[in-house]
């Protein structure tokens, strides 16, 4: 199989996840007891769960292989790293972590209640992140020496593809791709 | 019987409904953090500059607020976890002490400040020497 012939993930998993959705309705509607309301029930519940997980799962190894980037997710304007948004990132995948372990963990499993001072938490982080970021556009000099990124637009005259290329450099050196 | 065996069918199928979201949840959960992190040790996500800031003559130097705010956020972050895995079943989210908010708010203040103070008064000052 050629490589332009051969399948890639991004193709591969709704394809599974299409068969694993029709394979898990014939299971259930022949395997699961109770009335037809709850056999539908039942049957939505595994549709939705497979769906969604796939959909996760292709965001997830997109992030893994490269292909969303996030090699800038903390970065600031004009290169280095932001404090505030590390300060954020990892309060969110903590609390988001914490909420989830708490729903599971729960009998019956319910949403717990959230104390105002999380949510002052999350509202302090994310201001200092917001006036941060203002104090920054307010003042351009205030970037850090780092990495400047030059985004070049380039356009084919003969089938009017336009392709970005975006080039990252030291301050002061030449740029390489 | 037959009433009870379909009860039990019934609940089986729910509890293996419930045991596959929370472990699909789980798992693109922990991948997403655990993506994020591998990308920050194998440098993917620049942490470089997170402890620096920028003077008044342009020249980058290690920032003490940066420092402490690192700190705190990481010891209230590790706290808070803590809290969670030793009580996951309580009722709500573990609250946190109005100390410690006004700690945060006090360290984001040194923070802000000293940005605001680089980018706004430093000049200024420079200007009228």
């Amino acid at each position: 199989m050629s490589e332009l012939n051969r399948p890639s993930w991004s193709t591969l998993i709704p394809l599974a996840s299409f068969f694993l959705a029709i394979a898990a309705v014939a299971i259930v509607y022949f395997s699961a007891g109770g009335d037809p309301l709850y056999r539908l029930k039942i049957v939505v519940g595994y549709v939705i769960l497979i769906i969604l997980f796939f959909f996760g799962l292709m965001v997830l190894i997109a992030m893994a292989s490269g292909k969303i980037d996030l090699s800038l997710i903390l970065a600031e304007a004009g290169g280095g790293a932001s404090i505030s948004r590390f300060q954020l990132l990892l309060f969110t995948i903590v609390i988001a972590f914490s909420l989830f372990l708490m729903i599971v963990s729960s009998n019956p499993m319910k949403f717990p209640d959230i104390p105002t001072g999380i949510l002052t938490l999350l509202g302090i982080s994310a201001s200092t992140y917001a006036v941060s970021k203002g104090i920054q556009a307010s003042n351009p000099g205030l970037a850090k020496k780092g990495t400047e990124q030059t985004t070049t637009t380039v356009t084919d005259p003969a089938t009017g593809h336009t392709q970005v290329t975006t080039t990252s450099k030291p301050s002061g050196q030449a740029p390489t791709q | 019987m037959a009433g009870g065996n379909l009860s039990s069918t019934v609940d089986f199928d729910m509890l293996l409904l419930t045991r596959l979201t929370f472990l699909a949840v789980s798992f693109l959960t922990l991948g997403f953090a655990a993506v994020v992190l591998l990308q920050i040790v194998m440098g993917r996500i620049s942490l470089e500059g997170l402890l620096d800031t920028k003077d008044d003559r342009g020249r980058m130097s290690f920032s003490p607020a940066r420092l402490q705010l690192l700190i705190f956020t990481v010891a209230v972050a590790g706290r808070y976890l803590h809290a969670v895995f030793v009580n996951p079943g309580q009722g709500s989210l573990p609250s946190l002490p109005v100390s410690v908010i006004a700690a945060l708010g006090g360290s984001h203040a040194v923070y802000l400040g000293g940005k605001a103070f680089t980018s706004f008064i430093q000049p200024l000052l420079k200007n009228l020497e």
